[in-house]
């Protein structure tokens, strides 16, 4: 998981934040950005979103700062805050947008198949991309919130107990978001007999 | 012997679950491989990079949090912004006015000179109000663009607008900078932000750039402030052009 190694210097801003040196949040926005980046665009797909996410992340932790401990571990907080814009996102963007099944049944056939065909290449390249397209397919395949349980989990290495905090979840829900994620991914994966 | 269900081994592949499951998976001839197989299933995703954001990444993320002058934290949005920002329509007016007037020298004394800035205020008041309506008309365009024939979304009447409407919107935004206003400056910002997606994109989006485009909108319900703010600006006008009538 990308966390700041120097939770005493974290710890040591924030407290400088809460004395009124309000500019001083400069220096957490420089050190952490980057790294709710990276989680906001595994969540989302796409650099635009990603960065709407740290937006609203990093304005949810200025506006809430009162409320951090400093003992806490200041990363920690801001990857929670930031999993939970991105996965109110996904919600959002899942209810405007048509269910995957549904563009597949409209098209008539499995969105996997229409992976688009390489150029010839070596076999290795052309395996890896093809990879590369069902592991698309299959996390575009998941809900809102097996995405973001199964992104949290495998990319970003959060417990189960973690992503229930960050995403709102019983211990149980995040768990199961995970097993069905990973299922589906398995499922996507097995005709390239990948575990062979 | 009892093995190890799918959830199990997914549960010890990442170190979680119970410590004699994960014991177990490692010794038997059955779940081993099953957890084997699970590892290489998911491999794949751990080689997945992201890509670095756009230059000047963390100035943006700044720029969108930090807080005014003044030190005072940025407000959340108030549940009924009209009262502020009736002020604030002024306060951006205001700032504009003032800031030219310094560079005018007054040649008929005082009395004149407020009249004059009088003048100059309402005619800033029809301006900001006009810049906010004809932003408020781009995006119901844009929320209702739909794509022709294929997936491509014909933009190009709303990339001309976005164009004339950007750098007015800058000039504001700074202003509202000025006052030290942030929900107008945040507003602004975010407007500036879709008017320049738009004006730099080409004439045939495709429609889900164009979704994301209206995603964005109404995530900030970025025209509903923009049709309360130019409201207020044009209630603003009103009053004072009824005020010197009465006079």
């Amino acid at each position: 998981m990308d966390r700041m190694q120097d939770p005493a210097a974290d710890a040591e801003v924030v407290a400088r934040v809460k004395a009124g040196e309000a500019d001083a949040f400069r220096i957490l926005v420089d050190r952490h950005s980057r790294a709710l980046y990276r989680l906001a665009f595994r969540m989302t797909g796409n650099a635009q979103d990603a960065e709407d996410v740290v937006q609203d992340a990093l304005l949810k932790a200025y506006r809430n700062i009162e409320r951090f401990e400093e003992r806490s571990n200041l990363s920690s907080w801001l990857h929670r805050i930031a999993a939970n814009c991105a996965y109110d996102l996904l919600r959002t963007r899942a209810r405007r947008e048509p269910s995957f099944e549904a563009l597949a049944g409209q098209e008539g056939e499995a969105p996997a198949q229409r992976i688009p065909a390489e150029d010839p290449a070596p076999d290795r390249l052309v395996f890896s991309t093809e990879v590369r397209g069902r592991v698309k397919v299959a996390m575009a395949r998941m809900s809102a919130v097996e995405r973001s349980a199964f992104t949290l989990r495998h990319l970003q290495g959060m417990t189960i107990e973690e992503i229930g905090r960050a995403l709102d979840l019983e211990e149980g829900a995040a768990k199961h978001s995970v097993f069905r994620a990973v299922r589906k991914l398995r499922q996507a994966l097995a005709p390239m007999g990948i575990s062979a | 012997m009892t093995h190890l269900s799918e959830e199990r081994l997914i549960l010890a592949h990442y170190g979680e679950g119970d410590e004699q499951d994960r014991a177990h998976a490692a010794a038997c001839e059955v779940c081993r491989p099953a957890l084997e197989a699970l590892a290489r299933d998911l491999a794949p995703l751990a080689e997945d990079a992201v890509p670095e954001p756009a230059p000047g990444f963390e100035d943006r993320m700044w720029q969108a949090v930090r807080p005014r002058r003044t030190g005072r934290r940025v407000p959340a949005f108030r549940a009924r912004p009209w009262m502020g920002w009736a002020a604030a329509a002024a306060a951006l007016v205001f700032a504009f006015v003032a800031g030219r007037q310094s560079a005018l020298p007054d040649p008929q004394g005082p009395g004149a000179a407020q009249a004059a800035e009088n003048v100059r205020e309402r005619v800033l008041l029809v301006a900001v109000g006009e810049h906010l309506e004809r932003s408020a008309v781009l995006l119901v365009e844009l929320k209702n663009a739909a794509p022709e024939g294929g997936r491509a979304v014909d933009l190009g009447g709303a990339r001309e607008s976005a164009r004339t409407l950007l750098a007015a919107n800058r000039l504001y935004r700074q202003s509202a900078g000025h006052t030290g206003d942030p929900a107008v400056e945040g507003l602004l910002g975010d407007l500036e932000r879709i008017l320049a997606e738009v004006a730099h994109g080409p004439d045939r989006t495709t429609a889900s750039e164009v979704e994301h485009i209206r995603r964005r909108i109404e995530r900030r319900e970025l025209l509903f402030k923009v049709r309360v703010l130019g409201t207020r600006v044009r209630e603003r006008h009103k009053a004072m052009v009824a005020g010197e009538d009465l006079l």
